[in-house]
């Protein structure tokens, strides 16, 4: 910060205008117009890009698919009926189904990477200082490929002639001669592979700033490994873990890309629902109400997470 | 300064065209041009052609509507989105006097149901989709939809994931027409691929040319698959078998068109009648190995391909092939339909 009152002819010193930041004496004005000009091109980008989408979709979710594929302006509120069900052929439960199965895929992910992510983020931290960025390193060179490429390379590393599933025949898990794709298997070895580092990179910063005495302190107390881990660990790595599930459980409600790829397209996730609606159905406005229930969903478990941490807070 | 800038303006635009060539933008599938003979094209017009690609129609058709249409002189939609494209007003007239070849077309596509009198769209490519399947697991030769849509045994195959193509197929099978909007005969297809999916043998959808490589790769014994992406790879595994099935298919077609706002509508009528001569013709066809709708090139199809009834089906086939038209007000119902089928 510049010391701008030192410079204040007699005139202009304090009177109500002015104030105190950071030890410098400012006018009021000059403050709030560098505070605006700081936050305004994020706040515009957002505007811009999210806000204002955000709400021609909710717009477009009332409007209807003309014949031709074209959105047609007027207001009804069928998509809304579609969304509950009722359809061409009657009320079904598909949409239900498909809901909760995204809720399945994602929070099972979810699991996996925070069960995996545990003991990763503790080999890391307890890597010395040199070869602990090798390792972090290591981790994130997945994300120089494309998304679509890795899952490519999966279909290539569970084919019938790769170790894995010879591995798997000689055992007799399987028959020989198949690949272990396209299964459930195969769609949770994607997934997990995909969020693994958006819960272990968080988890990681929280477990290396973590205070051992708490452990200890367990152990002199005679506690088991669950419940140091429940009453020592658990708290201090929370803030890392709950950024680490919402980066994954979000995006993962929404994924399709691979639970298509590695699962043989055997079901429909929320996700493939909208995309056929921008798709082949060229129908934007009911791809729009989905959207906006995806949206919902997302927000309103962010919400009782954030609520939850802030009771904790509280107490 | 302002008068530097507009001499500067003025020089670079004569220079731009003392040297540029006129241009032709065509919007295309991918893989669908024979490269010599747009080396060909160019010369003979002295001419570029800069060549865009699409992986599906809906792309194409979001792609002109945000203004591509103006952007790009040609484009090759396939049958049943013409209606909609000539609808939304993306696609200009054919002035048919500019294309003195357009009697080379056969008859079935000298008037399509899609386009009728050729208004809008000549035919560029056409094809079916098929059964291929492993001779060497499937012993018994196949010449129904029977093995793979109520299939017995542990025969692993694959659906097809192509809403409007695969149920379509699963009408065909049932004896109704796939342009159906009957919900009793609707239901009863769905019901038979939600049956299908139940097998033992069944292994998830496939896409494209996905079942093709699957049924090379050896991970599936039977799939749908298009004929073009057969013939194009088939000498490579002497033990696949491409067949067209008794109860008839899905028969498709892509064609030429020029969008409404086309920057080179002369050049494209020009590429459209290139491509309608017979060598020219049989010289595509002869390379992406789809049948040509090109009467006058038949004579010059290399004779694996022209006496192949799979790639050019008999008569009697061909009776049995029929269009998938755009579903119009009834399209969320097909998707509905698909829905259920996907998810149950």
């Amino acid at each position: 910060m510049t010391n701008e009152n030192k410079n204040v002819p007699e005139k202009d010193k304090p009177d109500g205008s002015y104030t105190v930041f950071h030890g410098a004496l400012v006018k009021k004005k000059v403050l709030s117009r560098r505070a605006f000009s700081f936050v305004s091109p994020g706040f515009l980008w957002s505007l811009i890009f999210l806000v204002i989408p955000c709400l021609a979709l909710f717009a477009v979710s009332f409007a209807s698919r003309g014949d031709y594929g074209q959105i047609e302006w007027n207001f009804s509120i069928d998509n809304m009926k579609r969304l509950a069900g009722f359809g061409y052929f009657g009320w079904s439960a598909d949409n239900l189904l498909i809901v909760w199965r995204s809720i399945v895929v994602a929070v099972v992910t979810t699991f996996l990477c925070v069960v995996l992510s545990y003991p990763l983020a503790f080999f890391l931290v307890s890597r010395p200082d040199k070869s602990r960025t090798v390792w972090l390193t290591l981790l994130l060179i997945p994300f120089w490929t494309n998304l679509v490429i890795r899952t490519y390379a999966w279909f290539l590393a569970l084919a019938p002639n790769m170790p894995l599933a010879k591995l798997l025949a000689e055992v007799g898990a399987i028959e020989p001669g198949t690949a272990l794709y396209p299964s459930t298997f195969a769609v949770y070895i994607g997934m997990v592979s995909m969020f693994l580092p958006f819960v272990a990179l968080p988890l990681y910063t929280a477990v290396e700033k973590m205070d051992w005495a708490l452990v200890e302190a367990a152990r002199d107390l005679y506690s088991g490994g669950w419940r140091v881990f429940r009453h020592a660990i658990l708290p201090q790595t929370m803030p890392g873990l709950s950024v680490g599930i919402t980066l994954t459980l979000v995006p993962a409600m929404g994924m399709f890309v691979v639970p298509d790829m590695l699962g043989g397209s055997r079901y429909m996730l929320i996700g493939n629902l909208i995309q056929q609606q921008f798709g082949t159905s060229r129908d934007w406005p009911f791809g729009a109400a989905l959207s906006l229930v995806l949206m919902f969903l997302t927000l309103s478990a962010l919400m009782a997470s954030r609520r939850h941490e802030l009771k904790k807070k509280e107490a | 300064m302002k008068v530097t800038l507009s001499a500067l303006a003025i020089g670079s635009m004569v220079a731009l065209s003392a040297t540029a060539k006129e241009e032709l933008n065509i919007y295309i599938w991918t893989e669908y041009t024979e490269p010599e003979l747009t080396k060909a094209f160019e010369e003979m017009y002295d001419c570029k052609v800069i060549e865009s690609n699409y992986e599906n129609c809906e792309e194409m058709v979001a792609k002109l509507q945000a203004g591509g249409v103006s952007q790009y002189d040609m484009v090759f939609p396939s049958d049943y989105i013409v209606p909609s494209m000539i609808e939304l007003g993306l696609l200009s007239e054919l002035d048919h006097s500019k294309i003195p070849n357009l009697g080379n077309l056969t008859d079935t596509f000298s008037s399509p149901s899609f386009d009728e009198g050729n208004k809008y769209s000549v035919a560029y490519q056409w094809g079916t989709v098929g059964l291929i399947y492993d001779s060497e697991k499937v012993t018994e030769p196949i010449d129904s939809w029977k093995p793979i849509l109520e299939s017995e045994g542990g025969t692993r195959f694959a659906l097809f994931d192509s809403e409007r193509e695969m149920t379509g197929i699963a009408l065909t099978y049932l004896g109704y027409s796939m342009n159906t909007t009957n919900k009793k005969e609707l239901m009863e297809a769905a019901n038979l691929l939600i049956k299908a999916k139940k097998k033992k043998g069944y292994s998830g959808f496939v896409a494209n040319v996905g079942g093709f490589s699957k049924v090379q790769a050896g991970t599936l014994d039977m799939s749908f698959c298009y004929s073009g992406d057969a013939f194009a790879n088939i000498e490579e595994s002497p033990n696949l078998k491409y067949v067209i099935p008794k109860e008839g298919t899905v028969v498709w077609c892509d064609s030429m068109c020029i969008t409404k706002e086309a920057p080179n509508k002369e050049l494209a009528y020009k590429y459209i009648n290139f491509i309608l001569d017979a060598k020219n013709g049989a010289q595509l066809s002869n390379y992406i190995a789809f049948a040509t709708p090109n009467k006058a090139s038949l004579p010059m199809i290399d004779k694996a391909l022209l006496e192949n009834p799979s790639v050019y089906p008999d008569a009697e086939t061909e009776e049995k092939l029929e269009f998938i038209l755009d579903a119009g007000a009834n399209t969320a119902m097909y998707g509905e339909l698909w829905k259920m089928i996907k998810t149950r």
